[in-house]
């Protein structure tokens, strides 16, 4: 509830203008039982669903029967909200929930695998078109993995979603000093593992330019 | 050569995983799509819903379902059961105990108990008009109202009396003098010793305390105005007698056998109305004008248990008519309403328990006037009086005996 409370805060300022009233016509849309809301619902928050997921479990998972089940969740309580601004933060609570349940299920998976000496589950590719991306992300994927769900979900909140400390904090339900203590632990881990990787470190520094100083 | 590489900060990391992150999932959003709505569509059926046309018939038809269940529930209990109110009687377990004043139960169809001094009683409502008393010990005056499918069932001891809508006394003594019934008007069914019997209005019966008690054996007497043996140990029930104009309030000799100053409330406390009448009969028509208000209401009351109604209300009128205050007549308009509803006289009644309403409308029998007033309404037709009666006695009494009366006058509207 607080997580849910904390990302609708987080998100209420993000939809303004068109995106703003094509809430307000989809909420009614979802109040009005109108025939095709769930299909306008879809259309319109697929990609945000997406993103989340894809960016919390990594670029080789595979997210689409996850967001499927994004969706029935939503479908089947849509009905329950109350007002237009919180379509899309529920929305982004409830894929959260999703992911982290994903990311627990994959630990229990993967322990599973290593006792019982079966193959690491089936991977996907990241995008082909650009080599060196795709290695890239593939290799951050890699790193993030070795962090534990809470240290990801704050990672992917504060920096991948730009979230305050602060609604990081009371989403996880922990202090502001807990949030910020795995916020940094989890930056840490991942530049220091980025730093010994040569290959790594030159094409993140390459794409992303001089850093900014002072 | 020395590795002169750059190392990148915390922010240049974060910036280039956000900015892979997303075109990463930009790239693949498209295909994903496609991909989770198809999975979406077989998962997820309520995806396949029906037109919204038969949805909200669908919904429709529910709903005036589950309206039916919360109206016609209630309004079902409230007319296949029987209610009633209980006065002056304090609960002990399942039993009704009355202390040293009468008390009574007024039952939602009319019907009504009175309730001597210290007598044990229970009741259970078992139909429309139908219920089960158990006599644990005292003596009741029983005024049944009769519909055709009335059923009162009366236990005492091992007996058992069936009524389908007549008045009588019933009395239990337990340890004592066993059953004695004597029947005011009517007919009862008396069952439990081996020799079902119909008793008629003006007879007594007496049985012993237990069927194999043969040494007492039980007698149906006559009515008190033919020559009668003397076969009761209580003179004063074989002296109970209908309500014959020969009786009516003419000195006689029983005025020699009345305990000369009775005082009536003992006997009436003691449930020994005919001994009231008797003395009543004893000192003649002027008693109406002479009696003080407490003995004018106890020789009515008594009149109305024996079964002289006529004696009964003028009793009543002569109290209302000499002392006007409600506290001084004791709710005489309204038994006055109530005998008028006995003797079938509603318009008469109606406007008895109106003027009771109207002059006390805290009083005691307030409830009572206001529900047996409400069903006179509904029954003669009067819509816009028994709605507005309805809705009185529901903001005044939402858990009294006529509340689901009402409920159903204000469904009908």
């Amino acid at each position: 509830m607080m997580y849910a409370s904390s990302v609708a805060r987080y998100l209420s300022s993000k939809p303004a203008g068109q995106s703003a009233l094509r809430e307000e016509d989809l909420h009614q849309a979802i109040t009005n039982n109108e025939g095709d809301w769930q299909r306008r619902a879809f259309d319109e928050y697929h990609r945000l669903v997406h993103g989340l997921l894809s960016k919390t479990l990594g670029p080789r998972s595979e997210v689409a029967d996850l967001a499927g089940d994004v969706f029935v969740i939503f479908f089947a309580n849509a009905q329950r909200i109350r007002q237009a601004s919180a379509v899309r933060s529920y929305l982004v609570s409830i894929t959260m929930n999703v992911a982290r349940r994903e990311l627990r299920a994959r630990r229990r998976r993967s322990l599973l695998h290593t006792l019982i000496g079966w193959p690491r589950e089936a991977e996907r590719e990241a995008s082909p078109d650009d080599p060196k991306a795709k290695a890239a992300l593939l290799q951050l994927g890699r790193i993030v993995e070795e962090l534990s769900p809470d240290e990801r979900a704050a990672f992917v909140l504060h920096s991948l979603e730009n979230m305050p400390v602060a609604d990081i904090a009371a989403a996880l339900g922990v202090s502001e000093s807990t949030a910020k203590r795995r916020v940094r632990r989890a930056n840490e881990h991942i530049l220091k593992r980025v730093r010994r990787n040569a290959l790594l470190a030159d094409y993140l520094v390459a794409r992303s330019g001089p850093p900014n100083v002072g | 050569m020395s590795d002169k590489r750059t190392q990148p900060t915390e922010q240049q990391v974060t910036e280039a995983f956000r900015a892979l992150a997303n075109e990463h999932a930009l790239e693949r959003e498209p295909f994903d799509k496609r991909r989770a709505w198809q999975a979406l569509q077989s998962a997820h059926s309520a995806l396949r819903v029906p037109p919204s046309g038969a949805r909200l018939r669908w919904a429709f038809a529910l709903g005036l379902f589950a309206l039916g269940i919360a109206v016609g529930a209630p309004a079902w209990q409230a007319w296949t059961t029987l209610r009633y109110e209980a006065r002056g009687l304090s609960k002990g377990g399942s039993n009704l105990n009355a202390g040293e004043t009468p008390a009574d139960l007024a039952f939602s169809d009319g019907s009504r108990i009175t309730v001597s001094p210290h007598t044990t009683l229970n009741v259970d409502l078992l139909g429309k008009r139908a219920a089960l008393t158990r006599l644990i010990d005292g003596r009741l005056h029983v005024a049944v109202h009769h519909e055709p499918d009335t059923n009162y069932r009366f236990l005492a001891g091992p007996y058992e009396v069936q009524v389908v809508g007549t008045e009588f006394d019933l009395e239990w003594r337990a340890r004592t003098d066993g059953l004695t019934l004597v029947m005011q008007s009517g007919e009862v069914r008396v069952l439990g010793d081996g020799n079902p019997r119909q008793v008629r209005s003006g007879q007594t019966l007496r049985l012993p305390l237990s069927r194999d008690a043969a040494a007492e054996p039980s007698q149906v007497l006559p009515p008190a105005s033919q020559p009668a043996p003397t076969a009761l140990a209580s003179p004063e029930l074989a002296a109970v007698s209908h309500d014959s104009k020969a009786s009516a309030l003419k000195p006689s000799s029983a005025a020699a056998r009345s305990p000369e100053g009775a005082n009536w409330n003992a006997l009436l406390n003691a449930g020994q109305f005919s001994a009231i009448m008797r003395d009543a009969d004893a000192r003649g028509e002027r008693l109406l004008d002479t009696a003080s208000a407490g003995d004018l209401k106890v020789l009515a009351l008594a009149a109305r248990y024996t079964g002289r109604r006529s004696l009964s209300l003028r009793a009543w009128q002569s109290l209302r008519s000499r002392y006007s205050t409600d506290a001084q007549n004791q709710g005489a308009a309204f038994f006055l309403g109530r005998g008028y509803e006995e003797q079938g006289d509603s318009g008469e009644a109606m406007r008895w328990l109106a003027r009771y309403l109207a002059e006390s409308p805290n009083g005691a029998y307030a409830s009572e006037a206001l529900g047996r007033r409400l069903l006179l309404l509904a029954k003669a037709g009067q819509k816009a009086d028994a709605t507005s009666a309805a809705r009185a006695y529901l903001t005044r009494y939402p858990r009294g005996a006529y509340a689901k009366s009402a409920q159903l006058v204000l469904q009908a509207e």
